[in-house]
């Protein structure tokens, strides 16, 4: 799978892209919301510490469930009724549901295209889904850890270019 | 305003908590049904080679762990030894009879004297019929040195307090007196032996003591003697767990004692120490062992 942290700067990296270039995008991005793309974008793995923990205090042989339940697009659709709910408590919220199945959607697609399989229509079909472009083993991890430099790199470059750095100091 | 920023919390909140407790019922959900695709689970101990004090604790709580957990439902003794220990024997004869759950004991090669006690205390017993069965019997013999000593002028200085203290020993000829005494000892284990072989198999014990002879028997005369109840290996052992624990189908799982990272070093630096030993010890001594005191093994 990709790193976590790919996971987090993926949806960061998204909203900035999103913001430069999407000139109808008038929403002042607050830090606040780029966190919660970044922690709903790491959401989805929330089952690996689930099963350790489950396991550790039960002791019972819990089976891996690993992008199986949470990477179903169940809970994108989740998060984006629960975005147009909040729409008339004030844009603010809706705009941070938004970002949140924006970081969640973003895990599904780098999970389905870098490497495994995922079960994205749980619970309506248990087919899995994977294009595992990225081979298991030392040269993946390699690749991976390359991809996260390349990511911050381009996210650095990018906001040189777009003049959109400063606002994160 | 805080009411309100609470409430705004509450909606992420929720859906995090949606997904955990979703990711824990799935999990659940998953284990059961695991369970029901995958037939009830049957134990399988091994009990191998020479049965010794130690050896007999390990298995006891390994026997009282599978009949405990839940998910076994009859447990099978995989038994290849010649014997051991009248003790340990008998601890583990009775940690199976303790047991509440069906038992059977699969003799392979041998499950001679001490380990025919362990087997004679299944409810059913399957062995191969050239496996060797039976030597229902004690043995107390041992080496004994006074001559030996004699040519090269050692003696023993016999300081004892009482007249049995040192019967046995091996450095001093047995006397009349003293044979009688351990005889008496022996043939008194040798009873409890014939009579737990006599409760276990439901035999008559006049009947298991014309056996005990210290006699082995292949298992197909095994079978005719009533030693063993039917021939066969691990198929038929499994059948026959099957058949008593009410089970259509069954798969074994094996059951063995959990050994830690620190048993583990143990026993490499046992091992190392055993050859170093070994190899210094082989370039002084004769080869034959000087230090065998009287002990029964069955």
């Amino acid at each position: 799978m990709p790193f976590a942290a790919t996971h987090v700067l993926v949806p960061m990296i998204l909203i900035s892209v999103i913001k430069a270039h999407w000139k109808k995008f008038t929403h002042k991005i607050t830090l606040k919301e780029i966190f919660v793309a970044g922690f709903f974008g790491l959401l989805p793995d929330i089952d690996v510490p689930v099963w350790w923990l489950a396991t550790a205090l039960t002791g019972a042989p819990w089976q891996a469930i690993h992008r199986e339940f949470t990477h179903s697009i169940i809970f994108v659709g989740i998060i984006l009724l629960a975005a147009f709910l909040l729409k008339q408590k004030g844009k603010k919220l809706y705009v941070m549901g938004l970002l949140a199945a924006l970081g969640y959607a973003s895990h599904l697609v780098l999970d389905f295209i870098i490497v495994g399989q995922i079960k994205p229509f749980w619970p309506f079909s248990s087919a899995a889904f994977g294009l595992q472009l990225v081979p298991v083993g030392e040269l993946g991890v390699s690749i991976l850890a390359g991809m996260d430099a390349l990511l911050i790199l381009f996210w650095l470059w990018h906001e040189e270019k777009f003049g959109k750095i400063k606002s994160f100091y | 305003m805080a009411t309100r920023r609470k409430q705004n919390y509450l909606v992420p909140v929720a859906i995090i908590a949606l997904i955990v407790f979703g990711t824990l019922y799935y999990a659940a959900q998953k284990i059961s049904e695991e369970d029901k695709v995958l037939a009830p689970e049957v134990a399988l101990i091994e009990i191998n080679g020479e049965i010794g004090a130690d050896y007999s604790e390990e298995l006891a709580k390994l026997i009282k762990k599978a009949d405990k957990d839940k998910e076994i439902k009859a447990i099978i003794f995989e038994i290849n030894s010649p014997g051991g220990t009248v003790l340990a024997s008998k601890e583990i004869a009775n940690a199976i009879k303790e047991t509440k759950k069906p038992t059977v004991a699969w003799i392979r090669e041998v499950g001679a004297s001490g380990a025919y006690w362990v087997a004679s205390a299944a409810d059913r017993i399957v062995a191969d019929e050239s496996s060797i069965v039976g030597s229902i019997g004690v043995i107390g013999s041992y080496l004994q040195f006074s001559r030996l000593f004699d040519k090269y002028g050692i003696t023993y200085e016999q300081l004892v307090s009482g007249r049995y203290k040192d019967a046995g020993s091996p450095y001093k000829p047995l006397s009349e007196d003293e044979r009688t005494y351990l005889m008496g000892k022996i043939n008194s284990l040798r009873e409890t032996f014939v009579s737990a072989v006599a409760e276990n198999r439901n035999l008559n014990k006049n009947y298991v003591n014309s056996l005990a002879t210290g006699e082995i028997f292949l298992g197909s005369e095994a079978l005719k003697l009533k030693l063993i109840d039917e021939l066969g290996g691990k198929e038929e052992a499994q059948k026959a767990a099957e058949k008593l624990a009410n089970l259509k189908e069954s798969r074994l799982v094996k059951y063995e004692t959990e050994q830690g990272f620190f048993d583990l070093l143990g026993q490499q630096a046992e091992a190392v120490a055993y050859w170093v030993g070994r190899g210094i010890g082989d370039s002084f001594a004769p080869k034959a062992s000087s230090n065998i005191e009287f002990a029964v093994e069955i």
